[in-house]
């Protein structure tokens, strides 16, 4: 009896036991990409405490030990630091400390994705952009950098002050206090390295300078010969407003150009290419010297246009310590500032496209790939194997192997075509990179020679860096390290054999494009072909350039006179359709209006009243919009049934070849036995629009307004977090205006600078919020004003911050 | 009146450990108060629920009304809730049942290691 009433004692026990353990292990565990259901709404560890109620959580006394001296932050309304330091290694420790705070998960997410990581954290679907990243050497440009900056005892100082100060604010968190995106995706912040502290090179250089078409083009030469290929995909002769103006002389000796080797035509059709960066962005920068400007200071306006995501892009801080007193924006994870201003003088960049990438077409002596045919010679191969971590499956590993070219991204692995094709990549980024040294000049330059000083020191990615300073001058160049080509080189996949296919020599600093001041009063810059051809002589190549944009902006800037920093804000701004303005009438004029029906009368009336301007609250933008979308996709329709890589041509070589009728045969559709001319063509497209609109309203329920159609947003980086995107923005614009805010795409930073010697007036704004955190009460809340245009003032020179101005100061110290 | 200090302390530790250890810990620190303080299974269980969904859904309900909702609509939008007031529910029932089996557990623990026999009045206590 005793035994038995113990027995049951002990099994009730147990089974209490088993239920409770059981039950938290079901609520510990994550099922696929469901995170610990316990954990997640834990009020001590869980979302809930990602909750804030104050714009500023942190303690305001800070102790950082590893600091020589205090260090004082504070948060201005916009939540951007001003931290004042004692010396360089206090100031580049607190950044680290304030980033993280600000931006932990986003810099964890960019180091993983420049480190090829994100299978670890995100699964199996992420195993293929891995593979792409480490194939493309990410990775080793990230270790090649920063084993070079470590050499210099200054620069390893500063890497390391960040670092630590990112690792000391990862030290001072609990469970609960890790970023949202942690406890959802289910891991823990790492230990932040000095590596990661320069991985901003890397994925600045993939998202920039890795455009090319080099693929795409062969395919199209070998398919439909060099004649037409010439026609569909011409190269600029840099006539029309290029960077540099047209007058610029360059009185140099130049060096010998390469001599051109024997045509190479690939053996092979390549399938698939890899993706590259969205041809969408639209950046664009202009300065104003004292002649054009109202109080005869310079004025520099900056817009670099990324795709819009949240958390954004940038990070602004205010730096100063005893030998620097800089404010403008950073990629989070990086000590040092991209885009901004000093005392002395401002600058700001744009992507110049210059083709930095060629293809190499590579033949190993046999199937285990250890040698490689070059110069008539067999040559070892290198191979490399990249382990890749995926989170819920096996690791996979993938081999790459490297010639004296670079990585042999395309082969028997990764988009070979039937195992056919082997093609190294040759990417100027895979050389030892210097540009941070660049931007720690520019952050302390006190005038243009200490500028162009820092200048010899960025190897890219290409910008056109527009320069201002407090003496009235303004400045454009295009440094960077680029080969000496001849002509069409690097346009083709070349032969990866052939010495003379390669790249020997680099322009040097000193024969680079460059204007110092000019008499129109302005420079400016907006993604166009870089110079005029006929006077440079070097060999300038990008498969695509901007020619809409660029030509507003000067058409602008050379009317306006007595300018006012909120004019050029204006001009940021500014919605103007050159592509509609220059190919809308003409398409109006071959429509057949006498047949319209009452949709199609008034979709045509919206039309014929518009005075071009992609203005958030009109219509006819969308109307434009969707019968020159249809337009151009029913004239390349023969594109979509070529199964190999391909590009079409773009919008501007699209309206030039419609408005001078020379289609050479595109404009008939494949879909139907007639022959169609360009006009047919036309009137087939506005046809469809009409219907294509009808059946929009009717699905969306709303106006065809030009704002809800186009449906602006910025989206979290993790797309299935739908919640922590923002829709539908009101904003005007679109790709090749100015305002060039699309969908995904748009100005990531728009920043307007006076250069005033008694104090700078500098304005700013960007589409997000210096918080990452969607719990935290201003979370995105820049991104109205930004879409109204609207700017804030900067705190800094006759704005600087004030007592009364302080949203929150903390203090650090040792 | 036992009961109600059961209650009061584990709550107190529900509120208390996982600030320092895992969430949890809740089902420990009332495991550890129901074989300290004796009490039937029924009521320990009981106790347990009403400390732990209490401190949950205090702790979970104050967020939310003092940031009004601002995340946890978010976080409802994410896993197709409608309002976001069934995540404080949610919260407040995994809360309420950890803290529940805990501390049955460790009354039936008690009732194993101590050697006296319950007595009737206990279910009442």
């Amino acid at each position: 009896m005793n035994l038995d009433n113990n027995f049951v004692k002990f099994i009730s026990f147990f089974l209490s036991f088993l239920v409770t353990t059981s039950f938290i292990a079901l609520l510990n565990r994550p099922f696929d990409n469901i995170p610990p259901i316990g954990k997640l709404l834990s009020p001590h560890q869980g979302f809930w405490k990602n909750s804030e109620k104050e714009a500023i959580s942190l303690d305001q006394s800070i102790k950082l030990i590893e600091l020589k001296e205090a260090v004082t932050v504070q948060f201005d309304e916009l939540l951007i630091p001003h931290i004042n330091a004692k010396n360089i290694e206090d100031l580049y420790m607190t950044q680290g400390y304030v980033t993280a705070y600000h931006r932990l998960w986003q810099m964890d997410f960019y180091a993983r994705v420049v480190m090829g990581r994100l299978s670890e954290v995100v699964g199996i679907k992420a195993l293929g952009y891995d593979r792409l990243q480490r194939r493309l050497g990410l990775k080793d440009m990230t270790l090649k950098l920063h084993d070079g900056l470590m050499k210099d005892a200054y620069y390893a100082s500063i890497i390391s002050a960040y670092t630590n100060g990112v690792n000391a604010y990862i030290a001072s968190l609990s469970r609960g206090d890790y970023p949202i995106e942690f406890k959802l995706l289910n891991y823990e912040p790492e230990k932040w390295t000095s590596v990661k502290t320069c991985m901003a090179y890397a994925l600045l250089a993939s998202t920039l300078s890795r455009s090319e078409a080099d693929i795409e083009h062969t395919n199209f030469r070998k398919m439909f010969g060099e004649d037409l290929f010439n026609v569909l995909f011409p190269e600029p002769d840099g006539t029309s407003a290029p960077v540099i103006p047209r007058d610029t002389h360059f009185d140099f000796e130049p060096m010998s150009q390469p001599q051109k080797p024997e045509k190479f035509e690939a053996q092979y059709i390549v399938n698939e290419s890899i993706s590259k960066q969205n041809p969408l962005n639209g950046s664009n920068n202009f300065a104003i010297d004292s002649t054009k400007s109202k109080s005869g200071h310079a004025i520099l306006a900056n817009e670099p246009d990324l795709e819009l995501t949240a958390p954004s892009i940038w990070y602004a801080s205010h730096l100063t310590s005893p030998d620097i007193n800089v404010m403008g924006v950073t990629v989070p994870g990086t000590p040092v500032i991209l885009i901004g201003f000093n005392d002395s003088i401002s600058w700001g960049v744009t992507n110049s496209p210059r083709d930095q990438v060629d293809w190499f077409s590579v033949t190993f002596k046999d199937a285990s790939r250890k040698e490689y045919l070059y110069n008539n010679q067999w040559f070892k191969t290198e191979q490399i194997l990249e382990e890749i971590v995926i989170k819920n499956a096996e690791n996979f590993i993938d081999t790459i192997i490297r010639v004296h070219h670079g990585p042999i991204v395309y082969d028997r692995d990764y988009l070979s075509n039937h195992e056919k094709v082997n093609l190294a990549m040759r990417w100027i980024a895979h050389d030892e990179s210097t540009t941070f040294k660049a931007l720690f000049h520019f952050n302390k330059a006190n005038n243009y020679f200490e500028f162009v000083e820092g200048l010899r020191f960025f190897s890219g990615p290409p910008q056109n860096i527009i320069y201002s300073d407090t003496k009235g001058n303004i400045a454009l160049n295009l440094p960077g390290k680029f080969p000496i080509k001849f002509s069409g080189q690097g346009k083709f996949i070349l032969d990866g054999s052939d010495p003379d296919s390669e790249w020997k020599k680099y322009i040097p600093f000193d024969h680079r494009l460059e204007r110092y001041n000019h008499p129109q009063g302005f420079l400016s810059s907006a993604n166009q072909f870089p110079v005029d051809r006929t006077t440079y002589p070097y060999y300038v190549y990008s498969h695509q350039f901007e020619n809409y944009r660029n030509r507003r902006v000067n058409d602008r800037l050379i009317t306006m006179q007595n300018i006012e920093p909120e004019d050029l804000m204006s001009l940021q701004n500014d919605n103007f359709n050159y592509t509609a303005s220059e190919i809308l009438p003409y398409l109006l004029s071959q429509l057949d209006t006498l047949s319209l029906n009452k949709d199609q009368n008034k979709f045509f009336d919206e039309l014929q009243n518009w005075d071009y301007f992609n203005q958030p609250n009109l219509k006819a933008p969308t109307n434009f919009e969707l019968w020159s979308d249809i337009l151009w996709d029913q004239l390349w329709d023969e594109f979509d049934t070529m199964s190999f890589a391909v590009n079409k041509p773009d919008i501007y070589t699209t309206s030039q070849l419609i408005i001078s009728d020379s289609l050479v045969g595109f404009s008939d559709r494949l879909s139907t036995p007639e022959k169609e001319t360009t006009s047919d063509l036309i009137n087939y497209a506005f046809n469809t629009a009409v219907d294509s609109l009808n059946a929009w309203s009717s699905i969306n329920g709303k106006n065809h307004s030009w704002n809800e159609f186009k449906g602006t947003e910025v989206n979290h980086l993790i797309s299935h977090f739908t919640s922590f995107h923002s829709k539908n923005i009101s904003v005007g614009g679109n790709h090749n205006i100015v305002n060039a805010a699309s969908k995904n795409h748009g100005p990531s930073w728009r920043m307007v600078v006076e250069m005033d010697p008694q104090g700078i007036n500098a304005y700013g704004v960007y589409p997000g919020s210096q918080t990452g955190n969607p719990g935290n009460p201003t979370y995105g809340h820049m991104i109205t004003p930004w879409a109204e245009g609207k700017y804030y003032n900067l705190k800094f020179g006759q704005n600087k911050l004030l007592a009364g101005d302080i949203l929150y100061e903390i203090q650090l110290t040792p | 009146m036992k009961f109600i200090i059961k209650i009061f302390l584990m709550g107190i530790l529900s509120y208390l450990l996982p600030l320092y250890f895992s969430w949890w810990s809740v089902a420990l620190g009332a495991g550890l108060i129901s074989l300290l303080i004796r009490g039937s299974n029924f009521n320990s269980f009981n106790g347990g629920v009403i400390a732990g969904g209490l401190v949950w859904f205090y702790l979970s309900f104050t967020i939310d009304n003092a940031t009004n909702s601002l995340l946890s609509e978010k976080i409802a939008l994410l896993v197709n809730l409608k309002d976001s007031i069934w995540l404080i529910y949610a919260s407040t029932l995994i809360g309420a049942l950890v803290t529940g089996f805990g501390s049955l557990t460790g009354s039936l623990l008690r009732s194993i290691l101590s050697p006296k026999k319950t007595s009737r009045n206990d279910y009442v206590s």
